[in-house]
This record gives structure tokens, sequence and C-alpha cells, in this order.
């Protein structure tokens, strides 16, 4: 009996021992991989936080002009670049950025990857001259005067930028002040010009495996809007970056420009390029739908509109020797823009290629339709 | 001393088995996630007694192709809005302009008889077409709930929940849709010797 007691003695104490070992290495909680990027472009500089699925589907961020605060569900492990240009802190789960000189901060969580996004709106002051630059790369190099940076970000298409292709003029900048060299026209058709490169930021438009709506019409209106700076005439972008941007933002900030013409850029998944102006038909509406209506100030610019629309639609079906479309849909981006305002789409097909020669004749024939 | 080494062996065994249970418990557990209220809004819809014939309008080719469906059952009319979404968004691919995996979440109407129908953030992420596209898309959605069940007033359309500014980038979506999509959209070709 005694020696049985030992024996259980031994046995139960050997069985305590394997479960406290046990209950202590379950206990020990994994850690997760977060790392920390940064782009910046003019006033918007970007964040983006990418982990695990579970890490950010589970993480909750309280964000404020001061600070952007993170709370993941696990114990994590932090990759940022050197130059990163918030001070960081982290306690526990918690991963504190601390924000300086910001106006305005927006925070998404995406997925595929699973990632957190801040556009944050630094004040100008606050941003330093330095160019554009990727945080997961070494400090940018100081560039020339020209805005050669914003153009390289674009991975719209691969294989657009070929080495032999002609490379497009410098993008103009925000103010839209052409480049000294550039000899201005007798009588420029138009004085200012705003092109919407349409989408950005988490609205990709049209995605596939190796095209992303949002990148190739930012490429584009950066390429329109090269052909234009060296016609004269001024040209304001209305993103330049990989931006989200609402079209209410958008449409007031063209209409803040005053421009003498409003071009939006797009794609369509259709063999045609399409051209479309703004609907106006108000017919059949009652008192309080017209009350959900933003606003219809296109209507002194109508017929420029069509005009214009028309112009680059027989443009470009003389240059590539098919129809074009000419539209007419109620689009706010169309209809709330106080001037002339056409929404131009390329079409992007498979069997059609995007490439560098191709889109320069699309230019081509745009800038034909604008200047006949 | 026997006894008691015995019982404070036992005591550690329980306390251990405890802390271990607690512990496997609070990590595997997950409390069952509480269930929407039913669809409706609680009042006496009108009901319909007969097989009903949809018409579905569905974006396709550029224009809005009417398709018919019957779906039968002594079905109220909230709950014939959902069945007639549902089949709406079973026509994606097929050639239709209609985001693939949609899933409804819920249909509601509230005291202005402004119909809600509030979908999955599929709309909005498989959505791939252009502007003409996006336009059927929103009037194909609301001429099939008019065509079908026209005791309410306006459409709105919720993603996930939510009001979303906009589907594909190019119309907005935080408003009700009877005012955008009233129109006719207009289109004609352009050819290369004009």
């Amino acid at each position: 009996m005694w020696k049985m007691y030992v024996v259980m003695k031994r046995v139960v104490i050997g069985a305590c021992i394997f479960l406290i070992c046990l209950a202590s290495f379950l206990s020990a909680e994994k850690t997760a991989q977060i790392s920390l990027r940064y782009s910046r472009q003019d006033t918007l500089v970007r964040l983006v936080v990418e982990g695990d699925d579970t890490v950010i589907a589970g993480s909750t961020t309280i964000a404020s002009p001061a600070m952007l605060r993170i709370d993941f569900p696990a114990l994590f492990e932090l990759k940022k670049p050197q130059d990163f240009i918030f001070e960081t802190s982290r306690k526990d789960r918690t991963l504190n950025i601390a924000l300086t000189d910001v106006m305005d901060i927006r925070v998404y969580k995406l997925s595929n990857p699973s990632r957190i996004v801040a556009e944050i709106k630094v004040r100008p002051a606050a941003v330093a001259q330095q160019p554009s630059g990727q945080g997961t790369v070494p400090p940018p190099k100081p560039l020339g005067p020209t805005a050669a940076a914003p153009a390289k970000q674009q991975p719209a298409v691969p294989a657009a930028k070929q080495p032999g292709a002609p490379q497009p003029a410098p993008a103009p900048s925000q103010t839209g002040a052409p480049p000294a060299a550039a000899p201005p026209p007798a009588a420029p058709a138009y004085r200012t010009v705003v092109i919407d490169p349409g989408h950005g930021g988490y609205d990709f438009g049209m995605l596939t495996q190796d095209f992303k709506e949002k990148d190739f019409s930012l490429s584009m209106a950066k390429d329109l809007a090269a052909a234009l700076v060296k016609k004269g005439i001024k040209v304001v972008l209305t993103r330049r970056a990989d931006q989200s941007q609402p079209l209410a933002e958008r449409i007031s900030f063209a209409n803040s420009k005053s421009p003498d013409l409003f071009l939006s850029i797009h794609a369509t998944p259709d063999d045609l390029p399409s051209v479309t102006t703004a609907l106006m038909d108000d017919q059949g509406l009652d008192a309080v739908i017209r009350l959900y209506k933003l606003a219809v100030r296109q209507n002194r610019h109508i017929d420029r509109s069509r005009t214009v629309a028309r112009s680059i639609a027989e443009a470009l079906a003389a240059d590539t020797k098919a129809k074009a479309v000419l539209r007419e849909l109620p689009s706010p981006i169309l209809t709330s823009l106080d001037a002339p305002a056409v929404l131009i789409e390329y079409p992007v097909t498979a069997k059609k290629t995007v490439d560098q020669k191709a889109r320069d004749k699309f230019i081509s024939s745009v800038m034909k339709g604008l200047m006949p | 001393m026997r006894p008691r080494g015995i019982w404070i062996i036992l005591i550690v065994i329980f306390f251990l088995a405890g802390a271990a249970g607690s512990y496997f418990f609070l990590k595997y557990y997950t409390p069952a996630v509480p269930q929407p209220p039913a669809i409706g809004t609680g009042e006496q819809s009108p009901e319909t007694l007969e097989l009903i014939t949809v018409r579905l309008m569905l974006p396709k080719d550029k224009k809005l192709v009417m398709t018919e469906k019957r779906l039968g059952g002594r079905i109220k009319s909230i709950a014939l809005a959902e069945a007639v979404v549902e089949e709406f968004f079973k026509e994606a691919g097929n050639a239709y302009a209609i985001p693939q995996n949609v899933k409804l979440l819920g249909v509601y109407r509230d005291a202005n008889q402004v119909l809600y129908i509030n979908l999955s953030d599929e709309l909005r992420r498989n959505f791939q077409g252009d502007a003409l596209d996006e336009y059927l898309l929103l009037k194909g959605m609301y001429e099939t709930l008019v065509s079908t069940i026209p005791d309410f007033q306006d459409l709105k359309v919720l993603v996930e929940g939510k009001e979303i500014e906009t589907l594909g980038g190019h119309f907005f979506l935080k408003h009700p849709l009877k005012s955008l999509v009233m129109t006719e959209p207009k289109s004609t070709s352009v050819a290369p010797h004009e």
C-alpha cells in the first residue's frame, strides 16, 4: 500500500510538472510581423501598416491630427524604414504614431493584402523641399527642378516605359506653370485645363493582374498634362499621386480653379474609346428629388462640352481608323462642373495593348481634338 | 500525514486543471454572433397571394435587357424585394455587367417608403466596368425593383451596412437613386470618315 502511494505520488508530481510546462508553452503568445511604410506627395503623406489578415482585421485604430494609435490583437514586431518621418512608440499591443503639422487624417482598413492605410494631409510648411519618396527605400536623392519623381512612381503598365519609347515631358506642377524653356504659342485655346485622373487610393477602378485603372489614368493624365503644358496651357491635376479623393472634393477643387476645360481620364473594358459629356435632363423630377441633385452648373457650358467631345471623338476615330463613342451620362463629375467638361475613356481590352506607343497615339489624338 | 499529502496534491491538480481549462476555453471559445433582426420594418406589409412574374432589368452590352423570372410563394413585399435582388445578382457573369459574388445582407424600408438594400462589399470590389456600366447597374437595380414593387418611393444602396460615396468612381451612391437613374443615357458612334 505504501509502495503504491509513493508511486502514485511520483506520477502525480510528474503530471503536475508536465502540465505546468505545457501551459506555459501554450500560453506563450506569438508575435505578429507588422511593417510600416510611407509615401509622400506634396502635402499628402500616406502611411501603410501591413500585417497578417487576423492581426489587421482584429486591430482598432484611433486617429486624430496629433496621434494615430493602432491596437493590435497580439504582440507584434515592427519593421519601419529608417527615414520614417513620424515618431513611433509601442507598448504591448499598441502602436502610437505621433503626428505633427497634420491638417487632416483618414484611415482605411483594406484587404488583399491586409493593411491599414492612413492618408494624412500635412501643412505645406511642414513638407520639406524634398521630392516624394517611398518609405521602404533609402531616402530619395535630390532631383532637379523638374517633377520627375512622381512619374517614376507609376507602375500602371509595366511594359509602358520601353527604353526606346519617347519619354513624356515633365509633369506640370500643381500651380501649372509651364517650364521656362517652353515657348508659349501665340494664342492658346485654353488658358487653364483641369485634368482629373479617375479613381485612386483604395478605389482601384478596373483591376486585373497587371492593370490598375487608378495608376493607368494617372499616368495618362500626366502625359496629357505634359502635352498641354508644351502648348503653353496651364494644367492642374486633381491628384498627382495614388491617393483616394472623393468625387465631391474633385468637383470643388476643379471648380475652384475656374478652368476653361475639365478632362476626366478613365478606362473602359470596351474595344472603342468613348467620350462622355453631361446628360442634363431634369424633366420628370419632382421638387423633392431635385434636392438630391448636387448642382447643374454644367448647364451653361453643355454646348461647349459637346463640341469639344465631338472634336475629340472625331480625332480619335480618324487616327485609330475605328469608331469612337460619344455618350451623355448624368455623372456628377460632369454635371457639377462649372466649365466645359468631358470624360474620356481609354479602351483597355485584353486585345488592346496599353503600351507607350498606343498611349502616345491616343494623347496625340486627344490633343488634335482639343486644338484642331 | 499521508492523507494530508494526497489532499494537497489533489488540490494542486484541480487548480492546474481549472487553470488549463479556463485558458483553453478563453482561447478557443467564440461567442455566438447575435443575428440581426428579421428583415422588415415590423409593420404589416401588403401580401402577394399568387406567383409573381419578376422583370429583371439587367445591364448587358451597354443597355438594359429585360429578363422575366417567376417567383412563387405567399410573400410580403419586403421579402419579395429580397428575392428580386437575389435573383438580380444571380445573373452575374453570363456577359452581364453585374459584379460577381454579391451577397444580399438585408432589405429595409423606412418611414418615407425608401427601400434600402444592404449588399456585401463584393458589389464595389468586383465591379469591373466603365461609367456607363456603373450607371446601367444602378439603373437596372432601381428599375427591377420599381417594376416589381410599386409601393416604395426611392431606392438606396448600402454596402456592408454603410453609405459609400460611389460604387465605381463615376456616380454618387450616397443619395437615393431615383434622381440619378430617371434619365436615359445617350450614345452615338463617330465613324472614322466623319
